[in-house]
């Protein structure tokens, strides 16, 4: 049988009955995700290509403690989020608190029309350095959402928030995201 | 709270953002670790089983010894020594014990000490 159409769970069964080269199916299948999110959280790929090595053997050394209540994509995104958790409280205790900061929002009714008229290069430059400042979780949350296009149900269940608590994070994080954006834009 | 799905700009802008590659040294990479990594674990396993041995067989060792020990005491090699543990204490106290019977428990005991070594000896081989 052809090694590549197997399942997570089928590549899971055959690692734990000692074959460790399907491990690298399911690093192939993950690691552009784990990456991209990393990336995203540390802001330096070369850092972030060692976190998601680290990630990776974490997953491994950890397989036979998956249960498989939950879907893989799932649990290996929370042993992710939380090396990532434990990794940037180490290195990047200068973020700002997102309570204060979104008091600061005002609406602007054109926001989205000056976004559309700014070049491309600068929204994503924009959008870096704004991301570069959230705290963890909400970055977390947030690129889980937007960029890998998870759903709340299951950031919830990645980041044991409730869907409620997800849902509301999204929001302030998004008010706050628009609010920074603004801020460059009129720079 | 408002809907979260007035977030299309947002959508949006992660959607522009562009795609990072790994290296294409990283599977590699992560391959060897995670092989070097099964391997100490091995090694690991077969030291703990060793211990688990070492410790099991001077515990059998031990064992065989003492049912060797009471089993002569109480049915001899051709009489036994003692018919209680009062009698069996006092045999050992005073050493009345002749030959015929501690040179037999004697060469069994050692026995199963060289067959403990013996063991041991073939398993670093």
């Amino acid at each position: 049988m052809d090694m590549t159409e197997l399942s997570d769970i089928e590549y899971i069964h055959r690692i734990r009955q000692g074959d460790t080269n399907a491990f690298v199916h399911l690093v192939r299948r993950y690691q552009r995700m784990i990456f991209s999110l990393v990336v995203k959280m540390v802001g330096n790929e070369a850092e972030a290509e060692d976190i998601t090595q680290e990630i990776f053997i974490k997953v491994y050394q950890s397989l036979s403690k998956f249960r498989e209540d939950s879907k893989f994509s799932t649990w290996i995104y929370r042993v992710a989020c939380n090396f990532c958790f434990s990794y940037l409280r180490k290195s990047r205790e200068h973020v700002i608190s997102l309570n204060e900061e979104i008091t600061l929002v005002n609406e602007c009714t054109d926001f989205e029309e000056q976004l559309e008229n700014a070049a491309k290069e600068e929204r994503i430059q924009w959008l870096d350095a704004v991301l570069n400042e959230l705290p963890a979780e909400e970055l977390w949350v947030v690129t889980l959402y937007y960029k890998e296009n998870v759903s709340v149900h299951e950031i919830s269940e990645i980041t044991t928030l409730s869907e409620s608590n997800v849902k509301v994070k999204l929001y302030r994080t998004r008010k706050w995201i628009k609010s920074e954006m603004e801020k460059r834009m009129r720079q | 709270m408002k809907n979260i799905e007035e977030d299309k700009w947002l959508k949006d802008l992660f959607s522009e953002q562009p795609e990072t590659d790994l290296s294409s040294r990283f599977e590699s990479k992560l391959m060897q670790r995670i092989v070097v990594l099964e391997a100490e674990q091995t090694e690991k396993r077969e030291v703990r089983n060793r211990k688990l041995e070492l410790v099991f067989g001077v515990l059998g060792s031990v064992l065989s010894a003492v049912g060797i020990v009471l089993a002569f005491a109480f049915f001899g090699w051709y009489k036994p020594l003692a018919s209680s543990w009062h009698e069996l204490m006092d045999q050992f106290s005073t050493m009345k014990m002749d030959a015929v019977v501690i040179l037999p428990i004697a060469i069994i005991f050692m026995l199963l000490i060289f067959d403990l070594f013996a063991r041991k000896y073939m398993e670093r081989r």
